[in-house]
This record gives C-alpha cells, structure tokens and sequence, in this order.
C-alpha cells in the first residue's frame, strides 16, 4: 500500500482536530470521480484535482449506478448485465468483491454512515439491501415497478426509490426494511436526491420533462419545475441552494434555485448528459454519447475542463469520493 | 366489462412499447463527401426528402415539413414504416434531430437521432449520423434478434448505407 494511502486511511480513521494538520496534505489530494462506462465495462477513475485519469477499472457488464462512500472506503458500482455488484476499493482502485445483486441492478445509494448499500433491482421490482462492510445480502424490500434511482435521507431513516413505471417515489424505512408510501411524481421519474438538510426530495421525471420537488416530512409536492428535455440526473450544492439537472436531449443542464422552485440558468454541455454531480464549487457532467465528463464552475457555468471517459459513460449516482 | 378490457390491453401495450431496460445503446457513423458543406446540407436538410439520398426508403410523408414537431412516417423498399418526429432544425449548425414513435421497422425502443454536417478538410464536408437507442426487448434475457447486438446492428446498416449512398450521389 502506499504511503499516502496509509495516511489516508488514518486519517480516515481518527477524526480528531489534532491530526488535521497531517490530514490536510491528503485532503488536497483528493476528490476523485468513478465514472461508470456502460460500453467499455469498466470505471473510469479521475483525479479531480488536475483531471487526470488516474486508473480504468474493469468491472462486471454494462455498468450503469455508482454510489461512491468515503466512510466506507468504498466504490459500490451496479452492472445490470452480468447482474451484480462491484465493489472498488478507494484506495487502491482495485474491485475487492463481485457480488450477484438481483436480475437487473441499476440505481445505487450508501447510507451516510457507510454502513449500507441500497440497489434498485429493476426487473423484480425490490430494493437490495446488503451491508457495506461484508458485501451481505440483508434485506430485500419490495417497492413498485421498475425501480430506477435511488437516493438515501441524510439522517440514514429512510431510502427514496423512483419506481419509474408507476410515476410514484417510494419511501423504505431503513430501519423496518419496509416500503411505507408511495409519493406521486411527474411522468417516468428516473433520479431522485435529497436535500443535504433532510428537508427537500428531488424527483426527475424523464417523460413530463419536469423536476416534482417533495417535502419529505409531510410527504407533499411542493412544486413542479418545467427543465430541459428529458431530464435524467439531478444533483443538490452542499449549500442546499441549487440543484443541477442534466437534460439528456437538450444537451445543457437547468439550474434550479431551490428557494425560488424555478430554474435560474441553462447552461451548454456535451451530447446527452446523464450522470451529475456537484463538489467544492464545482459541477461534474458525464456526457454519454461524448464519452466523457465535463467539469464546469457551478457559478458562472462556465467549462472550466474534459475529461476523456470510456466508452457510453453514464455515471448514474453520487460518482465523487469526498475527503 | 369488454371496453375495459380492451382499454387496459391498449394502455399494456402502449407501455410495453416504451418501456426499456438498463443499457442505452449509440451507433455514430460519418462520412466524408468531396462537396461543398451547403451543397450537401441541401441534399439532407428536408425532414420529408429522406427517400432522395437512402436507398432504402421508398416514400415518406410529412405533417408540417421541416417545422419542429413535424412528424415523417418512412415507407421502406421492403415494407416496414418508421414514424419519427422532428425535435429540432439548425439551419446554422446545420444539423437536426427527431425522435421514433416506437421502433417500427427496426428492433430499438426510444430512439432518437440527429443528422450533422460539418465542414470538413479542403472544402469538403464531413456528415455524422448519431442515434441512442435501447435494445426492442424491454425485458431481461431477450431473443437473439431482439437483443443489443440486434439493435446496433440494425441501426449501424442504416446509416452505413444512407451515408455512402449520399456520397456517392453528391460526388457523381
């Protein structure tokens, strides 16, 4: 192992204000994206620091989600063809585990604690739920039909899945394993995110062309928002004040000012962006029919870099590993 | 208790067609034609004229000509129809995009396309045709003619031979 990984993982490890000094010189050195390439069969690992490449993983079939958790030091990946999961150490960008997840898994989210995986397995309308440590089978929990995105609460209580066919979101109980309502969206919702507060569900509804904002304690739309067409990804600022929505058919992404519930910006990106993510000022667009990720400057919009991906990248999740 | 039936079978089978699985499939082929970029903007840029440059199409007809959400139905030479709606018309950029009803004649759901031309080396002009599609199968496990390969197949024969046959018209 090398010696910046050992540094990493202790500092990983013992979150106290005294190590923070010796902890900084690792912090710079990440962020990293894990890209998924649904063509190429493999994740693309990029240095988000000088957006570099800085390792191509090969993982199982067709791979789709990614649900990247710095608390559990890992990279979960879901390959709806070769029907399973792929787990990549963040270390060293080596898969630790193959594990069979289901007919068709495709959306992926970690609690925030690290401690849980949660798959949407697509063609038997369930929710997997294994443990993020052993890579075991804990639950599995029956949701409605084709299950695509999934999003975790903040505060690890509950599990959000947009049940694409049925144009409703679910709400698992994380605690229960069990589905306890099914909350209308837009028309063949596919992404769903979450508020860093806990307050606000995002749902991204491909065929209505709009994003259905819930309030998650009362289980209410708040609001439906018209973006771009098709809209497939969505992801929130740390800050809690916007959130980015890729619109695959338009090639741009709308910019939703969540305070307002309207969209502030369109900005120009690549050939049907899907997956999104948003860090450290910083918004990251994979464009799936470029073959690549796009960095932009989440203020102004402006692409600041590209990076070359491989093939049919899609990035369906929450693809970047934070310090 | 008939009608209703009949309604929720429509409504199954209007949602089967759309429905898809996990892998979104693309074909890109391109061109490069020793003619001017307009001239052979020219050739292509009618959303109704696709039976003037592909080899396989005998007739199309259009609702509102190249105005977006104009909508073509393609027969082809060998029986099949396509519908296809226009979704956008570039004359700057020169390109335009339009998405199938359903996958017709060829074996893809949800598909979408878009026809560029670029200008390309020496005065020439360079044409991409890109599609997105999914595999006809919306299910797991599919037959061999209704799976991935079938369907990327299928599309990359279309624009393989639209392509060389537009070169071949505009070089003659």
């Amino acid at each position: 192992m090398r010696p910046d990984s050992v540094l990493h993982l202790f500092c990983r490890g013992f979150r106290l204000a005294l190590l923070l000094s010796a902890c900084a010189g690792t912090a710079a050195a990440a962020p990293f994206a894990y890209i998924t390439n649904q063509g190429s069969h493999d994740v693309t690992v990029v240095d988000l620091a000088d957006h570099k490449v800085v390792a191509t993983v090969p993982v199982g079939k067709a791979p789709a989600g990614v649900a990247v958790s710095s608390e559990a030091g890992k990279a979960f990946v879901t390959n709806p063809e070769s029907k399973d999961m792929s787990v990549i150490d963040l270390a060293t960008n080596t898969v630790l585990d193959t594990v069979p997840a289901g007919d068709g898994p495709v959306g992926i989210a970690t609690a925030p604690d690290g401690s849980r995986v949660y798959v949407a397995d697509w063609f038997n309308n369930r929710l997997l739920v294994f443990d993020a440590r052993t890579h075991g089978r804990v639950a599995a929990v029956a949701v409605g039909t084709a299950p695509a995105g999934v999003a975790v609460h903040p505060g690890g209580r509950e599990v959000y899945v947009a049940n694409r066919d049925d144009n409703t979101i679910e709400v698992v109980d994380a605690a229960r394993h069990v589905g306890v309502a099914k909350i209308p969206a837009g028309n063949h919702p596919f992404a769903v995110t979450v508020s860093p507060d806990g307050s606000r569900l995002f749902a991204v509804n491909v065929w209505s062309h709009d994003v259905t904002v819930i309030d998650i304690r009362s289980r209410q739309a708040l609001a439906t928002i018209p973006v771009g067409n098709t809209p497939y990804g969505a992801a929130v600022t740390a800050a809690g004040d916007r959130v980015f929505v890729t619109n695959q058919h338009a090639d741009t992404v709308s910019v939703i000012d969540i305070a307002e519930n309207r969209v502030i910006a369109t900005l120009p990106v690549g050939g049907y962006p899907e997956g999104i993510s948003v860090h450290g000022g910083r918004v990251y667009v994979v464009n799936w029919m470029d073959d690549n990720l796009m960095v932009l400057d989440a203020e102004s919009g402006k692409a600041l870099a590209t990076v070359e991906t491989g093939k049919n990248s899609r990035g369906f999740g929450q693809f970047i590993s934070l310090p | 208790m008939k009608r209703l039936s009949m309604f929720v079978l429509l409504l199954l089978a209007s949602s089967l067609a759309l429905a898809h699985g996990p892998t979104r499939q693309k074909v890109t082929e391109t061109v490069t034609i020793k003619a001017a970029p307009d001239a052979v903007w020219n050739k292509v840029k009618d959303f109704a004229g696709l039976q003037t440059w592909h080899p396989a199409v005998a007739s199309s007809t259009v609702t509102q000509g190249s105005k977006v959400g104009s909508v073509r139905v393609l027969k082809l030479k060998d029986g099949g129809e396509i519908e296809e709606t226009l979704e956008s018309h570039d004359e700057e950029s020169r390109k335009f995009s339009y998405r199938a009803k359903d996958g017709g004649a060829l074996p893809v759901s949800n598909y979408t396309s878009t026809l560029t031309v670029k200008p390309g080396e020496g005065g020439t002009a360079t044409v991409e045709w890109r599609g997105a599609f999914y595999r006809a199968y919306p299910n797991n496990d599919p037959p061999p003619d209704k799976n991935d390969e079938a369907a990327v197949k299928a599309v990359t024969g279309v624009y393989q031979s639209g392509l060389a046959n537009l070169k071949k018209l505009m070089e003659q």
